[in-house]
């Protein structure tokens, strides 16, 4: 079997990645369970790199084969980490838009006095992902700085409004139900008005 | 349809459906199935059970190796 001993760098660049990964994915679990699956896909298919190179160093396999493998296992790990982050944002960006779009701006200001500041800090956080796709060399930093601190402060937040939602879409729904019975009144209304004009000229 | 979807959609225009759409549209954008599936990760469910219990005691191996103290 190769020396193991060979490859300590990178099988110590790859436990590191995956322990990063495991804290990604934790942080966007509190967002929403169900987006960190392709976070945990991509952990999956690193394993399966490393499956590949124990594989090969069993059987006396290529050196370079064996490092291309623990390469893309790394790489994979770092895929992990950006979609786990990516992937949170993603769903608080999306769940703001359709509060504000569906529940109304009003009702959540009014049950969240916060919303403007965590909108602002969204998107400078978003901003800096933009910014990441085009800056390839800076993109590592950029992606820690979020992870470090900007994405607990973000998850915090989302959970403050995820606690109020239920007020809040209970406020939009009285409002809604208002809504639709000044239109259930008017239309009776109306019916009332044009039975009250148009019978009298029938009789 | 469901009485809570029909009142979702009245009440609320259809914000609990948008936001299990969106969940989905987020997963599906990350997950690249495509690319992964051409490039023959494709595994099913006999093979992943295997490669689950070889793959636990190689992540072991490579935490003794990397000199971590973490599982």
């Amino acid at each position: 079997m190769a020396e193991c001993g060979e490859y300590k760098s990178i099988l110590a660049g790859i436990s590191s990645e995956w322990d990063q990964a495991e804290k990604d994915i934790k942080i966007a679990e509190q967002v929403c369970g169900e987006v960190v699956t392709p976070s945990i896909k991509e952990l999956r298919y690193a394993g399966r790199r490393i499956v590949d190179a124990l594989n090969e160093m069993a059987a006396d396999g290529d050196k370079q084969e064996i490092s291309n493998y623990l390469q893309d296992a790394k790489f994979n790990c770092h895929k992990a980490r950006h979609d786990a982050i990516d992937a949170a944002i993603s769903k608080i960006s999306i769940t703001l838009e359709l509060m504000s779009q569906k529940l109304g701006y009003k009702n959540i200001i009014t049950v969240y006095s916060g919303f403007s500041d965590f909108w602002a800090q969204l998107s400078a956080t978003k901003e800096k992902i933009v910014a990441s796709r085009g800056d390839r060399e800076n993109r590592e930093n950029l992606y820690a700085a979020i992870e470090n601190s900007e994405i607990q402060k973000l998850v915090v937040e989302f959970g403050k409004i995820q606690r109020a939602e239920p007020i809040i879409m209970s406020i939009a729904k009285k409002e809604k139900m208002a809504m639709w019975g000044s239109y259930a009144i008017g239309l009776i209304g109306i019916i009332i008005a044009i039975v009250a004009i148009f019978v009298p000229l029938i009789d | 349809m469901r009485l809570s979807e029909i009142l979702d959609r009245i009440l609320l225009g259809g914000y609990e459906a948008a936001k299990k759409d969106a969940t989905r549209q987020i997963i599906a954008r990350y997950s690249r199935g495509n690319v992964n599936i051409q490039n023959g990760y494709l595994l099913d469910e006999d093979g992943l059970e295997k490669l689950r219990a070889v793959g636990d005691d190689a992540m072991k191996k490579l935490h003794v190796w990397a000199g971590s103290k973490k599982h």
